[in-house]
């Protein structure tokens, strides 16, 4: 079929469908705003719940030559860290240059000049070369937004390529998509006007040969024309679709099939004519067309423009812009869509419904835009518009592509068509208002409800924050310019400094990154002098990792524990989402879990997995822009989840008596608690004992108990284990004998003595429980050193524990130091001690107290305290 | 069970008590009584010997019963200084010269009389000051050292650490100084010695001035 005649049959389809242009708000289904709760953030973050693996990105086709500059473009996503990464060039003879790593800031921005960089290996950034790229990364989850720009200011021509991840996310999704894989991939042309070529560039990843045949097809999916490649290991090939020069056909199909399986190949085309400085890319679908049944889209064109340009873009006088929208159905059934036209006048939102398109298999459409808007859509109308299509189609069945042409074709507005869904936030990969560019926003709120938003700008050391509502249905649109110029604080007083022109950006729900929000973003940096513009990559923000909290889990029997659900987000952000999940038990005779709640609770001992999934939550996807009519539209939410395993054991809540005081002797230790079973064995510190056991389920009774007087006084574990699980353990006291405290410190002269101090301080021994240890047999373990005065050392007294000494019936005793007499010369002289005071009856001696000083002829220090001065009642004295 | 416990109790009593083993011969007995020849009970008793020896030991120590005996044993054959004190009924301790004005009881015990008797005379009982020592600007308790000090022999002192709201004793009819101290504050010093009658009680609440903190 002919271009005429196809295009005389896609116009009859429509004047078949002639619909009246109207405002569809009130005979549509109501679109409600998300509403879902949004997970709390947490304080304390774990790097992270998934170790760090070794990751990469590849894609992106780089040219250089006399003309061509390219560069790569990396935004790291995480907000909190920076990540380091390596990025190499692959050439299209596979040759493989690794250039030295980059470390990008927390939501910062690197821009790497392939020219440069292989100027510095070496090779003339003026020579003709080409070929792809691939970073390399060790972290978790995928955390970069990366392209490659490729840009002729020479001839106005501007192509962007993305890279995508190899690996998939660390996420246990509860429904994951197997893909199978194809060497087959479907891709799309046309003609902005009769000059306009064509090219196909096949990098193949692997190690081996890869062939593959690039057939162009007509409109109906007829076969034109075919080259066949051979692609060297890791080179790439590029194929000039020159026959579209010559080809009367102004759209149609491209279909590669290939040796390799997609996952080994990159393919990125283009469609330009340097004569007139247009240039646009020719795309592909990402992945295979799934066979399941079609599935509901929502697909949106945001900000097509037409009419005379917007005076505030500063293009040359008289610059006029058409709409173009093309559509290629690249499954084996018929699609049928129902394209609505979005505007705004002043602050209201229109729409009006244009008529279906349908679609047979394989077949491509150019839809006539002008005609279509000036019999729908608003009269006289110099602006911007949506164009959103709605019906049903196998994920993977479109292949899309829009924009605005200004009346050169010079000015090429290309417009990502995205999906429309319920999902997180969007990362915009850059934003650039320096040498001429400036970066225009497009929002548009397809809900029913108004819905508020926070759009930042994040720039070298800070970021800017500028609040958004959208009334319903509501498009606005505004240049970053815009937002640098203003110079106003944004709520926590941050301003863009004037000489920043460059960073990335985020779109959000007000309440927080996490919040569900439908929104629809475009977002392109453009260059009125170089005529060129860039769409911008939008990340899909999300969760990008999951685990169940804690895992291990232990718990008692009876008792309860809060599971938390942990997910971290791809900006590195970590959300609690125990309480939106839906938890369950592997085994609910062991461990229940509250479905809601996510609060354990041990039955009995045993072993069990507790699981949590989650609701849909938006996932955290990096290159998104790359295919916007993968599953259900824009960004996707997934169902997820995570196990943790563990254990429940039995639980000890009480012990009687408690304390038991050490040197008991055939007494009675019950153990109270839960889930000791019929058998359990009971763990008992160093120096306890029992004769005979008797339990139940909830009690345990050890006849016979002795506390040897080697045990330790204070805090014993004891542990009992049923059923193979032992108990945490649990603090057993042992009391008896444990410290010194100061009752009275008193210095003077002793009764017989004219100038000897003497210094009594009175000590109770006191029990671990605080009660006075009566009648303890006490000693000292003592060491004089030092003695300095002129007379003999006469040796001194003390009373270690032969001396079998005992605190009174109040548990006390007075330690005297002294001299002992007068006439002791020089003044200040004596000695130095070191006096541990100990329990005698303890089979180690345990050291109650130690004391440290000197007696000297005119003054004592015990502990540092030096006479007159007294230690204050109360006092315990260290060990 | 709590009766299992009590009893696991006094057993461990017996067991402590129990270590004791090769008992010195000598041992000082004896009664104590007040200014007016009445037995004192729950006195404490101390002894010390007269050896010479600078010491780092446990006082020696026994109690007196209702009749005011009183017995320490396990005594190695020496001379020993005898002391009594009930500070609750304001007998202070007299091993310090401060309140015994160097007018204290000596025994011997030898290896042919281990056996020593005495009667201990106490009192008067002393006077007591007492009241609350706090800061002066902030208006908070403070832990304080109390010096005092024979007005008439300054060399014979005594100091005591004690808490806030503390409680010291005064020999009877004795002119003393006071002088209290704690770290952070300026020392301070009652105007005038104080003389207090036996058992006569002089309330005394100290402010105490922070000293001023280094720049």
């Amino acid at each position: 079929m002919s271009l005429r005649t196809a295009r005389q049959s896609a116009q009859l389809a429509l004047a078949s469908t002639v619909l009246l242009a109207t405002n569809l708000a009130a005979q549509q289904p109501k679109v409600l705003a998300p509403h879902k709760p949004i997970a709390p953030k947490v304080a304390k973050t774990v790097k992270w719940l998934t170790p760090s693996t070794p990751r990469t990105m590849v894609g992106g086709l780089w040219k250089i030559d006399a003309n061509y500059k390219s560069s790569i473009y990396l935004k790291n996503i995480v907000e909190t860290d920076p990540v380091t990464v390596t990025p190499i060039l692959y050439l299209s003879n596979g040759n493989k240059y690794t250039l030295p790593d980059v470390t990008v800031e927390p939501a910062g921005v690197a821009i790497i000049s392939i020219n440069d960089a292989l100027q510095k290996k070496g090779i003339s950034s003026w020579g003709t070369l080409s070929g792809y790229v691939e970073i390399q990364y060790s972290w978790p989850w995928d955390p970069f937004c990366a392209s490659v720009r490729s840009v002729d200011t020479a001839h106005s021509l501007i192509f962007t390529y993305y890279l995508r991840p190899t690996s998939p996310l660390p996420l246990h999704l509860v429904h994951p998509v197997a893909k199978t894989p194809t060497h087959l991939m479907e891709g799309m042309w046309w003609k902005q006007e009769s000059n306009v070529t064509g090219f196909v560039a096949l990098a193949n990843l692997s190690a081996q040969l890869a062939q593959a045949t690039v057939q162009v097809t007509d409109q109906l999916g007829t076969p034109l024309a075919e080259h066949n490649v051979t692609i060297s290991p890791h080179g790439m090939k590029t194929v000039n679709l020159r026959e579209l020069a010559a080809l009367t056909n102004t759209q149609g199909g491209v279909r590669i099939v290939s040796s390799e399986t997609t996952d080994n190949l990159v393919v990125n085309g283009g469609l330009e004519d340097e004569t007139v400085g247009y240039s646009a890319t020719l795309p592909f679908s990402a992945d295979p067309v799934e066979e399941t049944n079609p599935k509901p889209i929502n697909i949106a064109e945001l900000g097509l423009m037409t009419g005379a340009a917007d005076p505030m873009m500063f293009f040359p006088a008289g610059t006029t812009f058409t709409p173009y929208s093309v559509l290629r159905n690249v499954s084996s059934t018929p699609v049928l869509l129902t394209p609505t036209l979005w505007w705004m006048e002043g602050a209201a939102a229109n729409s009006a419904q244009l008529p279906k398109v349908s679609l047979p298999p394989y077949q491509t459409q150019s839809l006539d835009m002008k005609s279509l808007l000036s019999r729908y859509g608003p009269k006289n109308f110099n602006g911007s518009f949506n164009l959103v299509f709605e019906g049903e189609a196998k994920p993977g069945a479109l292949v899309m592509s829009s924009g605005s042409v200004d009346q050169t074709n010079n000015y090429v507005f290309e417009v990502v068509p995205r999906g429309v869904a319920e999902g997180g936030g969007r990362s915009l990969q850059y934003w650039s208002t320096g040498n001429g560019d400036d970066t225009m926003i497009t929002l548009w709120n397809p809900a029913d409800e108004a819905q508020d938003l926070v759009f930042t700008l994040f720039f070298t050391g800070g970021h800017y924050a500028v609040p958004l509502h959208l009334e319903p249905r509501a498009t606005r649109g505004f240049n970053v310019s815009e937002i640098v110029q203003g110079q106003v604080p944004d709520a926590e007083g941050n301003l863009i400094p004037v000489l920043v022109h460059e960073g990335s950006a985020k779109i959000s729900g007000s309440l927080g990154e996490n919040q569900h929000i439908l929104i629809a973003v475009g977002a392109g940096v453009y260059n009125v002098r170089k005529a060129t513009c860039g769409d911008i990559c939008n990340t899909c923000d999300g969760y990008t990792e999951a685990s169940a909290l804690a895992s291990p889990f232990a718990v008692g029997v009876s008792k309860t524990y809060s599971m938390s659900l942990m997910a971290t987000y791809n900006t590195g952000g970590q959300y609690n989402l125990a309480g939106s999940a839906t938890w369950s038990s592997s085994k609910t005779s062991v461990a229940t879990v509250g479905k809601t709640t996510g609060v354990a609770t041990g039955v009995a001992p045993g072993a069990a997995t507790l699981s949590a999934t989650t609701g849909q939550e938006p996932i955290g996807l990096g290159y998104y822009c790359y295919d916007p009519t993968q599953g259900n539209g824009d960004c996707p939410e997934e169902e997820f989840g995570g196990d943790s395993g563990g254990t429940v054991a039995p639980t000890i809540s009480s012990f009687d008596p408690d304390p038991i005081m050490i040197g008991a002797t055939n007494t009675t230790l019950t153990i109270n608690g839960a889930g000791f079973g019929t058998a359990p064995t009971v763990s008992l510190p160093a120096g306890i004992t029992s004769t005979g056991q008797g339990s139940t389920n909830t009690q345990i009774i050890l006849t016979g108990a002795n506390v040897a007087l080697s045990t330790t006084v204070g805090s014993n574990n004891v542990k009992v284990t049923a059923d193979g699980e032992p108990s945490a353990p649990s603090a057993l006291t042992v009391d008896g004998p444990y410290h010194m405290v100061v009752q009275s410190d008193v210095t003077g002269l002793c009764s017989g003595c004219k100038t000897t101090p003497m210094r009594t301080v009175t000590y109770q021994v006191q029990n671990f429980s605080g009660t006075p240890a009566n009648q303890t047999w006490m000693g000292e373990n003592i060491s004089v050193t030092g003695w300095s005065c002129t007379q003999s050392n006469p040796g001194f007294k003390s009373a270690p524990c032969s001396n079998n000494f005992n605190t009174n019936a109040a548990g006390i005793f007075s330690d005297q130091w002294s001299l002992g007499a007068d006439g002791y010369t020089p003044t200040g002289c004596g000695d130095n001690v070191t006096d541990h005071w100990q329990w005698c009856a303890h089979s180690s001696a345990q050291t109650l107290g130690t004391l440290t000083g000197y007696g000297h002829t005119n003054a004592v220090s015990i502990n540092g305290v030096v006479s007159p001065n007294g230690m204050t009642p109360g006092t315990v004295v260290p060990f | 069970m709590r009766t299992m416990h009590l009893a696991a109790v006094a057993l461990i009593l017996i067991m402590l008590c129990a270590a004791a083993a090769a008992e010195r011969p000598g041992s000082v007995r004896g009664t104590v009584v007040d200014e007016n020849g009445a037995p004192l009970a729950a006195a404490q008793v101390s002894v010390d010997e007269l050896d010479g020896l600078p010491r780092v030991s446990p006082v020696l120590t026994a109690e007196t019963d209702k009749k005011g005996h009183f017995s320490i044993a396990n005594l190695e054959p020496g001379n020993y200084k005898v002391f009594a004190k009930k500070e609750s009924m304001g007998y202070p301790d007299t091993s310090f010269a401060f309140y015994s004005g160097q007018v204290f009881t000596t025994v011997s015990v030898t290896n042919a009389a281990p056996e020593a008797d005495t009667l201990l005379k106490i009192g008067p009982p002393a006077g007591v000051i007492k009241g609350r020592v706090q800061d002066a600007v902030a208006g908070v308790p403070v832990n304080a050292t109390f010096v005092l000090r024979r007005t008439l022999d300054p060399d014979n002192w005594i100091s005591t650490s004690q808490r806030a709201d503390y409680r010291v004793l005064i020999p009877p009819l004795v002119e003393v100084s006071v002088e209290v101290s704690a770290t952070g504050y300026k020392p301070w010093q009652h105007g005038s010695p104080i003389r207090l009658r036996p058992q006569e009680e002089m309330k005394l609440d100290i402010q105490l001035e922070p000293e001023p903190k280094p720049e």
